[in-house]
């Protein structure tokens, strides 16, 4: 009797124990992990005193076919890991921040803040970034309209 | 001399001509040494062939040999008839009018989807769209390049 009873405990607890993984298995976490950049696109040379780097080049000859400024210089470069459990937020430069959070599975959704005020929401499908393509946000800068800023979000394919 | 000449003296011999041209045909014989020589060459030859050629002489009597014809051919349009009317035999035969106008409304629905099963393809891999433009003073617009998979919302802050 006793051991017909721990049977069925075991029974029991192993099924109930498996009916958990099951269903901790159905809820699917969405995560990527993207690259922010914020770029600085202009037709002069790169100021002396800025400690600009110089873009990498798949994404310079995109920028270059698409736009008319003869050189992009990066300002800053943030990776982040972005999940469904929470928005990130990145500090591009001491104007500019962005917000990233799922929307849904497929769908990602930045917000802009320039000087500390939200300017732009936009949504973007995350496959078209997990194929290799690119989202920018970009303007003309404040203390120059001859150069432009850009917010090109990207994930590092491996 | 022109090979339609040629014809002429041809028809002549055979008595095809026109009077009047048949008049002008014999005067040119008559005056035109290479015109007599072609005229006395096809006279020769006109008079070999009907006198060497055999005579066919048909067993059935006249009248006997067209019926035969007759009703070779009635019994041919007989046939054609029968066909028309018989039902298909084979059963691939019934299935194939039956699927035969079920494949092409099938093509048909095919070719008039794939442009919408294409916009469904890029409306999965595409756009930024643009959610929220809090600033009253900002202007947007949206573009997209396909041939850098980039796509761009531009803030138009002036």
């Amino acid at each position: 009797m006793k051991g017909g009873l721990r049977l069925s405990f075991c029974m029991l607890l192993g099924s109930f124990l498996s009916l958990i993984s099951l269903g901790g298995a159905a809820v699917h976490a969405a995560e990527v992990k993207l690259k922010a950049q914020l770029i600085w696109g202009t037709d002069g040379n790169k100021p002396p005193d800025a400690n600009y780097k110089e873009l990498d080049e798949a994404i310079k000859k995109k920028l270059c076919r698409v736009f008319k400024w003869k050189n992009y210089f990066e300002i800053s470069q943030q990776p982040a890991t972005v999940t469904s459990a929470a928005p990130k937020r990145l500090k591009m430069s001491s104007k500019c921040e962005v917000e990233v959070r799922f929307v849904d599975d497929a769908t990602l959704e930045v917000k802009l803040f320039g000087e500390g005020k939200l300017t732009k929401t936009v949504r973007q499908p995350l496959k078209s970034l997990t194929q290799g393509g690119i989202a920018v946000i970009a303007g003309d800068a404040k203390d120059n309209v001859d150069d432009a800023w850009f917010v090109v979000f990207s994930v590092p394919q491996t | 001399m022109n090979r339609e000449t040629e014809i002429r003296i041809s028809s002549w011999l055979d008595g095809e001509l026109a009077d009047s041209e048949a008049a002008a045909v014999s005067r040119l014989v008559a005056t035109d040494p290479a015109a007599r020589a072609l005229a006395t060459e096809l006279g020769h030859t006109r008079a070999a062939l009907a006198a060497g050629e055999p005579l066919r002489k048909l067993e059935d009597s006249r009248a006997f040999y067209w019926s035969k014809i007759e009703r070779a051919i009635a019994a041919g349009e007989a046939r054609e008839h029968a066909a028309a009317d018989a039902p298909a035999s084979a059963p691939w035969r019934r299935w194939l009018r039956v699927l035969a106008p079920v494949g092409a409304i099938a093509v048909v629905a095919l070719v008039a989807a794939v442009p919408a099963l294409r916009e469904h393809a890029r409306a999965g891999t595409v756009l930024l769209a643009e959610v929220e433009s809090p600033l009253e003073d900002m202007s947007s617009f949206t573009f997209h390049s396909e041939s850098e998979g980039m796509t761009v919302v531009w803030v138009d802050s002036h």
